[in-house]
């Protein structure tokens, strides 16, 4: 996403006004437009309500350790990314070459680069713009400019064995208030990476939460099904104040929150933008709504600029601690998020303890506090065990426009899992035809209300039915999974009226 | 006083924006295997691809949505086919499957086990032999390889 800095929007330069001449001699930014690095209260922002990450520079910048950004491309030879990016570790989708680089005449695909910015842009004083892990070798997977099937299993798994962070700010489209399932050969690759990633120890995969959220989205992350699957770790998207963002989805699924800022108007993310005159500071915004050289921009935004930030931080996590695997990394950074936003009514504290949000998840990461803990860390988390409930199919009708609605309780034991990880939950309403009437809420015996769906519309009035749908929950980290877990579905809008025929669980955890 | 209760009972009875669901009569349905998981899809005749991408003859390749509506999300299938084969079969008889059934060209993928890329003549004709050879009961999953419509955030 970009902050529509020029009317064109969508992050395409406009080119009717001549550009100049030179744009890369202007002054860039420097370090002190990132408020989301260090935030001193510029931009009308909130001081501190940053990602906390300049006292990590002093020992660990990400050094010798290797992320991809997936994504529309990425400019190899960006005067920031150069000295950091692998030829060897990249791919080119379109021309099945090791170059990511857009070609010129590809003027409005920007999004990529300006994202690897974010992670990794190369230091070269105390004062200068740079990444959250500026020393970090990056590759590009331009899957976007060539998006079939095969190449987005290929891209979740492509050298897979010296991946330690796969960065994905892309997925289904945003708004449309629908079920979108991902594919069962994007799930095959994703296991092959958390299995073979890094030499075994997995890739860590960060996933963006969605833009379709907020007071007129219809969007939750939870429908959303590459987000909400278990092996990525979904983002949300906070402003330079610590709430969130207006446009970040919400879910159960959601781990992590990190700046995304607001847009080009108040206050959005200053990064790197393609060199001259393409992507997505144009002759037309360059100076005027954005950054007078176009090699940089201001105008980057979304869960987009916020997934980033994490892949950044899990890469000074794992430099800082080679021996974490990719359940390592998202336990600590959920241990050690910070409860932003703290008077919020939506916190509560999950039965282990742990604060949680539908809007942050843990909370807004924070990279000193996660650096630390993966230093001293010795917990490493025993194997991942499964245990699956056999379905209930309670078969109640849901009373229309009512708000008690109907439940169903599904008793576990002996399951194993006195950590859970994840917990998904799959469901059917298959014969109500407006699924997005549905309020849907799973509570654990620990009693943490996780809410999966709530009532909304759907693009053009057409849903797709709950027929097997999973939803994915971070929330109940670390809480037991033995006991009753109940499912209540509430109808809450009239017209449309259907069955709750049935539910499951499938816990993950140790 | 007779307007007051004509007022009230429609608003007591009205709760939400009318839902006009349109009638899509050039939508035709078809469907495809997600792996085990049957999925619905709708032709949409009038419509070419417009999907980014390499290579794809747009014309030659039809468009279907994701909903029986013409808005939906769309998805063009590439004329491949992405094959998972048993785990128990070996790379010879795998070879050797996939040279009977006369495939245009075909590759081992780089991840999962025993996942292979066959070309077919056309996008259709993938759908149509993916759904064959996954109801065959031969392989573990056969599905079109699609090009589908994803964003940046």
């Amino acid at each position: 996403m970009t902050a529509g800095c020029n009317s064109s929007g969508g992050g395409v330069k406009t080119t009717g006004a001549p550009a100049p001449a030179t744009p890369s001699s202007q002054t860039p930014p420097v370090l002190a437009d990132q408020w989301y690095l260090i935030n001193t209260g510029q931009l009308s922002g909130t001081s501190g309500e940053d990602i906390n990450v300049d006292p990590v520079w002093a020992s660990f910048k990400g050094d010798g350790v290797r992320v991809v950004v997936v994504d529309d491309g990425m400019e190899a030879t960006h005067a920031k990314l150069a000295a950091n990016y692998t030829s060897s570790g990249s791919w080119n989708y379109v021309t099945n070459t090791n170059n990511p680089t857009n070609p010129t005449s590809d003027t409005d695909s920007g999004h990529g680069t300006s994202v690897a910015g974010i992670i990794a842009a190369r230091d070269s004083s105390s004062t200068d713009l740079r990444g959250v892990a500026p020393r970090v070798t990056i590759a590009g997977y331009n899957l976007l400019n060539n998006f079939t099937t095969s190449n987005e299993a290929s891209a979740m798994t492509r050298n897979a064995a010296s991946v330690a962070v796969s960065s994905n700010s892309w997925g289904a489209v945003d708004n449309k208030g629908i079920l979108q399932p991902a594919n069962a050969t994007w799930k095959t690759g994703i296991e092959t990476g958390l299995s073979t990633g890094r030499g075994g120890k997995g890739t860590v995969y960060v996933w963006a939460a969605g833009n379709g959220g907020g007071a007129s989205g219809r969007d939750n992350s939870n429908y959303d099904g590459q987000a909400n699957y278990h092996g990525v770790m979904a983002v949300a998207a906070v402003t330079n104040r610590g709430v969130a963002s207006s446009y970040s989805e919400a879910g159960a699924n959601v781990w992590i929150a990190a700046p995304g800022g607001e847009f080009c108007s108040t206050h959005a993310i200053t990064t790197i933008d393609r060199t001259g005159n393409v992507g997505f500071n144009g002759s037309s915004s360059a100076g005027s709504t954005d950054v007078l050289n176009q090699d940089y921009t201001k105008c980057m935004n979304g869960t987009s600029s916020a997934t980033p930030m994490i892949s950044g931080v899990a890469a000074l996590m794992i430099e800082a601690n080679p021996s974490l695997g990719w359940r390592d990394v998202k336990m600590i950074l959920a241990q050690t998020a910070r409860k932003n936003d703290p008077t919020s009514p939506g916190w509560s504290n999950n039965g282990a303890g742990l604060h949680v949000h539908h809007s942050y998840g843990f909370g807004v990461v924070d990279a000193k506090a996660a650096v630390d803990a993966a230093v001293i860390y010795t917990s490493y988390l025993a194997p991942q065990i499964q245990y699956s409930t056999s379905l209930s199919s309670p078969a109640l009708a849901i009373p229309d426009n009512n708000a008690t609605g109907v439940s169903d309780t599904i008793n576990v034991s002996g399951s194993g899992i006195n950590n859970i990880e994840f917990v998904e939950v799959t469901f059917s309403a298959t014969d109500h035809p407006y699924a997005a009437d549905l309020k849907i809420t799973l509570t654990s015996p620990a009693g943490t209300s996780s809410v999966l769906a709530v009532t909304h519309s759907c693009s053009n009035n057409t849903c797709v039915a709950y027929n097997g749908w999973v939803f994915g929950v971070a929330r109940h980290l670390n809480e037991p999974a033995d006991g009753n877990w109940t499912l209540s579905v509430k109808d809450l809008a009239n017209t449309d009226t259907g069955t709750f025929q049935s539910w499951k669980l499938n816990f993950r955890g140790h | 006083m007779k307007i007051l209760i004509l007022m009230i009972l429609i608003s007591s009875a009205w709760a939400g924006p009318v839902r006009q669901k349109k009638l899509n009569t050039n939508l035709t349905r078809h469907y495809w295997y997600d792996g085990e998981v049957k999925r619905e899809i709708w032709l949409h005749a009038d419509a070419v691809s417009s999907l980014k991408g390499a290579g794809l003859k747009e014309k030659s390749n039809p468009v279907f949505r994701d909903q029986n509506d013409p808005q939906a999300m769309s998805r063009t299938p590439t004329g491949h086919i992405i094959i998972t084969f048993k785990k128990e079969w070996s790379e010879t008889e795998i070879e050797g499957w996939i040279l009977n059934q006369k495939f245009k060209r075909s590759q081992k993928l780089d991840f999962g086990k025993n996942v292979y890329l066959v070309e077919v003549n056309s996008g259709m004709e993938a759908l149509e032999r993916a759904n064959l050879i996954y109801q065959s009961g031969e392989v573990s999953s056969a599905s079109p390889d699609w090009r589908q419509e994803v964003e940046t955030k």
